[in-house]
């Protein structure tokens, strides 16, 4: 048996599988691994075909690997964080797949639903546009540049605050903006009031303010939308 | 002597060349009505406000029967899109059926009366044709759209010496300051329609909506007291302000005037407050102004200046005719 062994273990130094079979090869490591005779064997075919191909070092050291166990024994460990986020991650992404599909479904009941075939058609007929739109955004970056330039000379009358919409269907994207008040309204709310009181209220005010003029803009585009018979 | 004739010649050049500049500036203008309502083309441009870019894509021709296609697509963000089939303009927007109104525009950043009849705006601005320059790889013909009182805002465009078509828009406040200017990176005239415009003629849009009973001219207890010159009333209605969908929308009494170019929205509702400060913003050349005086909130939204868009406001009073108008509560459970 051992002969037969140390047999295979020749050939599988030599880069050769006794039988076709691979997983008999895998045998043979795993069973070399843990007989210590046939790992000497393995170590000392290794050290003859060394000697034979002239390819010996000036020292010779004839047991490296029991060193270099040592020295792996004495390395530090090094936790690795992977596997402990591992598992979380994973489930995470099932999640997060299961719920993109849960989108991607309700996405396809919505093409079902509108499945007049007029959406699907008005899809097919908008997409080739899409190329000319790099285009479109580089020309842009090149506005932009130039805009911030003249934007200096501000005049007093004209806000520097900004709303920000997409009018073209009369839809103001949900944007936040921001918007400086005339001042006065926080003299009223005086000085019984704690400064923290005051900031909340001045935030909240902020908000609905936004929400008011938002709302305004919103409605104005929508509105100019639905009835513009000038002609 | 011959002096004199000589100054007598340039005086009467200048005049002339000043006449002629209207009457060249009125030319183009007819030229861009003529090639946006005529010619097939497919354009690209992006507008610039607040510092910010969007990108449109815009197409235009004449199909079977002589019937106008047009399409106008926003290629940021969220899907809007919006087809035209002569009078029928439908509406394509995220979180929303699509829908068509009975229009002969688009509405677009690009202002509609640039179709029509420009000579319209005559009463209240002026036309004036200023020199050529180099836009878009283009020889471009500089008009200027000057208005004559301080209310509103002035426009310049580069119109394509060869097919009249815009090139690029600017608005400006009186003082020379930018507001917003629409850039074109891109124009195709063809002859033939393009692929995306023959689809669009296969395509059966979507019904006429019903949201068109919005357009009644409603008596309102309120009436606007001052307005610029030349703005009319458009329509005047009730409606609930559709907010982000807010509890107990409140219903706003709402009036849209015009000047032909520019358009604006006054809203008066009851407010619950008595008083609140004037606040304003502006999206580009839009101005939006809302404040609360004696218990009225009047808000005003329109590409005006905001010493109009605050004027307007506060011109807001009763109309004589009228029943007294409710009080707060009763309004605002309507």
């Amino acid at each position: 048996m051992s002969d037969t062994k140390s047999e295979s273990i020749s050939s599988l130094i030599d880069n050769f599988s006794p039988s076709s079979d691979e997983s008999v090869s895998d045998h043979l490591v795993d069973n070399m691994l843990k007989d210590e005779h046939l790992s000497r064997t393995w170590q000392n075919y290794h050290l003859i075909g060394d000697v034979l191909r002239d390819e010996l070092p000036q020292s010779l050291q004839l047991d490296l690997s029991a060193k270099i166990s040592t020295a792996i024994a004495q390395e530090a460990t090094i936790l690795s964080p992977n596997s402990a986020t591992q598992k979380p991650t994973a489930t995470d992404e099932t999640l997060v797949s299961t719920s993109a599909t849960d989108v991607l479904a309700s996405q396809e009941s919505n093409v079902v639903n509108a499945s007049n075939r007029f959406k699907a058609v008005v899809s097919r007929l908008v997409k080739p546009l899409g190329q000319v739109a790099i285009a479109a955004s580089a020309a842009g970056l090149m506005i932009v540049g130039v805009q911030s330039n003249v934007a200096d000379n501000a005049l007093p009358i004209t806000p520097t605050q900004v709303v920000q919409t997409t009018p073209l269907a009369g839809y103001a994207n949900p944007v936040s903006f921001s918007v400086q008040e005339i001042q006065q309204s926080n003299h009223r709310q005086g000085k019984q009031a704690s400064q923290q009181v005051m900031n909340q209220k001045i935030i909240e005010d902020r908000v609905a303010q936004q929400r008011r003029l938002q709302a305004l803009l919103k409605d104005h585009q929508q509105q100019v939308q639905l009835g513009s018979k000038i002609k | 002597m011959k002096l004199s004739a000589l100054f007598l010649l340039l005086l009467s050049f200048n005049v002339l060349a000043i006449n002629t500049d209207t009457e060249s500036a009125k030319f183009w203008l007819k030229k861009l009505s003529q090639s946006l309502r005529e010619l097939n083309f497919t354009t690209s441009f992006v507008v610039v406000k607040n510092n910010q870019v969007e990108p449109y894509h815009w197409l235009h021709g004449i199909g079977e029967n002589e019937l106008e296609l047009e399409i106008f697509a926003s290629m940021n963000g969220p899907r809007r899109d919006v087809l035209r089939q002569g009078d029928v303009v439908s509406y394509i927007v995220p979180e929303q059926e699509p829908y068509s109104v009975i229009s002969k525009d688009i509405r677009s950043p690009i202002p509609s009366i640039f179709r029509g009849d420009i000579t319209a705006l005559e009463d209240n601005y002026r036309f004036i044709s200023v020199g050529r320059s180099r836009i878009l790889g283009r020889v471009a013909q500089l008009i200027r759209i000057v208005a004559k009182d301080d209310y509103r805002f002035s426009y310049w465009l580069w119109l394509d010496q060869q097919s009249g078509l815009l090139l690029k828009m600017a608005v400006l406040t009186r003082q020379g300051q930018l507001l917003e200017q629409i850039q074109f990176t891109r124009i195709d005239v063809s002859e033939k329609l393009s692929e995306n415009l023959v689809q669009l003629q296969l395509t059966e849009l979507p019904p006429v909506g019903k949201l068109n009973n919005r357009q009644e001219h409603k008596n309102l207890p309120w009436q606007v007291n001052w307005l610029p010159e030349g703005f009319k009333l458009l329509k005047s209605n009730q409606h609930s302000l559709n907010s982000y969908s807010r509890v107990g929308e409140k219903t706003v009494d709402f009036m849209l005037f015009t000047d032909g170019l520019v358009e604006v929205s006054v809203y008066v509702n009851a407010s619950k407050e008595n008083f609140r400060a004037p606040e304003y913003a502006n999206d580009g050349a839009t101005m939006v102004y809302n404040h609360v005086s004696q218990g009225v909130e009047v808000g005003v939204v329109g590409g005006v200046p905001l010493v109009t868009a605050r004027k307007i406001a506060e011109s807001i009073g009763l109309a004589p005719s009228k029943v007294p108008i409710k009080k707060t509560d009763d309004i605002t459970k309507e």
